[in-house]
């Protein structure tokens, strides 16, 4: 059966680029230009995944985002310009899986859509997840189970934050966590809004664990939003 | 001169010839001569002190007057007014700035403190006359009741505008004047005040017409040289999407794909040009200092060689981070736009075999961003690249004045700047940025595994 993604896009041009990468790769789409005919895509269709524009005509995509996740988990990925980060971090906040900037090519469209995708399976599949311990890429392995990392086969000795900060961002692989979520995770609430101890850390992290810390493999920066790491397999 | 004299020149009188009328009268005539003495003496001797008192308030005016000539801004010559003045001529001294309706009104500390007095210019009937005043532009004089004293408001006037109006307080039973010499030095204190407010009126203006001058100048510049930057990349699109739709048969797969390549990196630099526009405007618009925020340097350059690498697959890059972990202040999207533009700059020059080089260092609280390539030479003196209104060097050289020119705008909304040591090849551009606080307990709530 096939994955039905909704994209809900009011630019015409973008929406076809879309769709048609989309059904290329063999999801069944369906399309809304507008936040009313969206909302009636979402509860009618009840789609796997949503591609939303922050920018509509009719309605701010964030009240989409917010009545969304009133009933329903599915992944939600924003489509927004490049200036707007405070946007895409309220998005983030309010339970978007993760965002796109315009404008952005169709291997980074696909890349998202399957972590996303990957994520949600996750989620709903608890065999799943308790045979995921370790996972790897490029050199880089983590095991959850017994807390071990090695870059290249060396064994990389880490703090108890900064495993605390490297395990949270695998377990997410290939998804954007907000410095919120991150700060909150690791320090607990009342952090919220200082997010010097974390910047720090990462830092630290990348230094332990990236062969060229100034060109990242694993942990890619979001100026502004907060941090990513590639996609890991199982 | 005194009773004693005179009563030995009656004494002797009196011996030589006593009992005449004459002889009264003689003494009559002497003891008026004696008054009129002592009335002009004591007339000469008032005289003296209030000429003493006058070139005291020459010297007083003349002082305040230089002070006036010389003051270099609006708010030097209210303070002037409020407290030297006061303090000079010992009479409380208010001054209503514009229309005192607006009540925004001067006053000095001691006035302040003395509530007495301060009350006493304040009331409804006071502003009424301070009001009248600006309004008639003419000299109002208010008697309190229970008070032994004027109080004179006194527009300030020059060149057909009332810039405000003093209000002075003076007593009735003064020592060392007299109510009308000392209203009349105010007032000629006041007309000089008036000049000097009209002066810096008229050197604000011309400075903000030059400044605005100076505005449309580099704004009309940059446009030229921005819309030439636009439409060079939109010419080679446009060319290279018409030869595909027009003599598709005709081309072979590689045609094709060569032409595509034409077509997106263009298309990547239009982008780029986009996001350096934005940069510009979001300084113009005065957003930059609610967005700054504390970044890690190794943050930035990170995500900016990230996205470099996006649209330049195969270019060789050569990072030296500093060992210590750098915090500088930051509006992180337009520091990345910086190193963007450098970086696609150097790749302009540089050559395949030698790398583009990218040091950070931290040295006496300033932080070091180099940029290095081997390429071919620029243009050894780059001062003229980084001069914002110049647009004639650019034609010649794909976008790098222009990104140059945003570079050393965004830096300097960063109190940092950008210089280019010449070389012997290639290109070495320096950015200079202050630090913020050193993090040198790198994870204080942190403990081992």
């Amino acid at each position: 059966m096939k994955t039905t993604i909704l994209i809900v896009e009011d630019e015409l041009p973008i929406l076809r680029f879309m769709k048609t990468t989309l059904q290329a790769q063999s999801y069944h789409i369906v399309t809304a230009t507008n936040a009313a005919e969206a909302e009636t895509m979402l509860t009618s269709h009840c789609p796997d995944l949503v591609l939303l524009d922050l920018c509509l005509p009719d309605k701010d995509g964030m009240l989409i985002i917010k009545n969304l996740r009133k009933w329903s988990s599915i992944p939600v990925i924003v489509v927004s310009a490049r200036t707007s980060e405070a946007d895409k971090v309220k998005a983030l906040d309010l339970g978007a899986d993760d965002y796109i900037t315009k404008p952005f090519g169709s291997q980074e469209l696909l890349a998202r859509i399957r972590t996303a995708l990957r994520h949600a399976f996750l989620a709903f599949n608890e065999t799943a997840v308790s045979k995921c311990f370790e996972k790897e890429r490029n050199g880089f392995y983590i095991n959850f189970a017994t807390q071990e990392v090695k870059v290249n086969g060396e064994s990389i000795h880490l703090t108890q934050n900064e495993y605390k900060l490297l395990s949270y961002l695998a377990k997410n692989s290939g998804k954007v966590l907000t410095y919120n979520v991150l700060n909150q995770y690791v320090w607990g609430p009342y952090n919220k809004n200082d997010t010097r101890t974390l910047r720090v850390n990462m830092s630290n992290i990348r230094r332990k664990i990236e062969p060229n810390p100034g060109d990242p493999m694993y942990i890619y920066t979001e100026v502004g939003i907060g941090y990513r790491m590639i996609e890991l397999d199982n | 001169m005194n009773i004693a004299a005179f009563l030995n020149i009656f004494q002797i009188q009196h011996k030589k010839s006593t009992h005449t009328p004459l002889f009264v009268l003689e003494i009559l005539c002497i003891y008026a001569l004696f008054l009129l003495i002592s009335y002009v003496f004591f007339s000469m001797t008032r005289q003296k002190r209030y000429l003493i008192q006058k070139n005291k308030r020459k010297e007083t005016l003349y002082h305040a007057v230089s002070a006036l000539l010389t003051a270099e801004s609006l708010d030097e010559l209210y303070y002037h007014l409020v407290h030297y003045i006061n303090h000079q001529i010992s009479a409380p001294v208010v001054y209503f700035k514009e229309n005192p309706s607006d009540r925004q009104i001067l006053t000095n500390e001691l006035l302040s403190r003395s509530e007495e007095f301060l009350h006493l210019f304040l009331t409804p009937q006071s502003m009424e006359y301070a009001a009248a005043s600006y309004k008639e532009n003419a000299c109002h004089v208010f008697r309190p009741v229970h008070y032994d004293g004027v109080i004179c408001y006194l527009p300030v006037f020059s060149h057909k505008k009332v810039w405000g109006v003093a209000a002075i307080y003076v007593d009735n039973n003064m020592k060392d004047d007299t109510p009308e010499d000392l209203i009349e030095f105010f007032r000629f204190y006041l007309s000089n005040f008036a000049l000097a407010i009209e002066r810096d009126f008229v050197v604000a203006s011309h400075t903000e017409l030059q400044i605005k001058a100076e505005k449309d100048k580099v704004q009309s510049n940059m446009l030229r040289t921005i819309s030439h930057d636009l439409r060079t990349p939109l010419t080679a699109i446009i060319g290279a999407t018409n030869t595909i739709l027009e003599q598709y048969e005709n081309l072979t797969k590689d045609d094709v794909n060569e032409f595509l390549t034409y077509i997106l990196d263009d298309s990547n630099w239009l982008l780029n040009m986009v996001e350096n526009l934005l940069s510009v405007a979001r300084i113009q618009a005065n957003q930059l200092p609610d967005t700054l925020s504390e970044e890690v340097i190794d943050d930035l350059i990170s995500e900016a060689v990230s996205k470099f690498h996006q649209r330049h697959k195969n270019v060789n890059l050569k990072i030296c981070l500093s060992e210590q972990i750098i915090m500088i202040h930051a509006d992180p999207v337009l520091l990345e736009q910086v190193f963007l533009n450098l970086l696609e700059n150097a790749l302009y020059y540089s050559t395949d075999d030698m790398p583009i080089e990218i040091t950070v260092l931290l040295h006496s609280g300033v932080v070091f961003v180099t940029f290095r390539d081997y390429g071919e030479k620029i243009h050894a003196n780059l001062d003229h690249f980084f001069r914002e209104a110049d647009g004639s060097i650019v034609k010649e050289i794909k976008g790098i004045g222009i990104n140059l020119a945003i570079c050393k705008t965004i830096l300097k909304a960063h109190h940092g700047f950008i210089i280019s040591p010449p070389q012997q090849t290639g290109s070495y551009m320096v950015i200079a940025l202050p630090s913020a606080n050193l993090s040198e307990d790198v994870d204080a709530n942190s403990t081992e595994t």
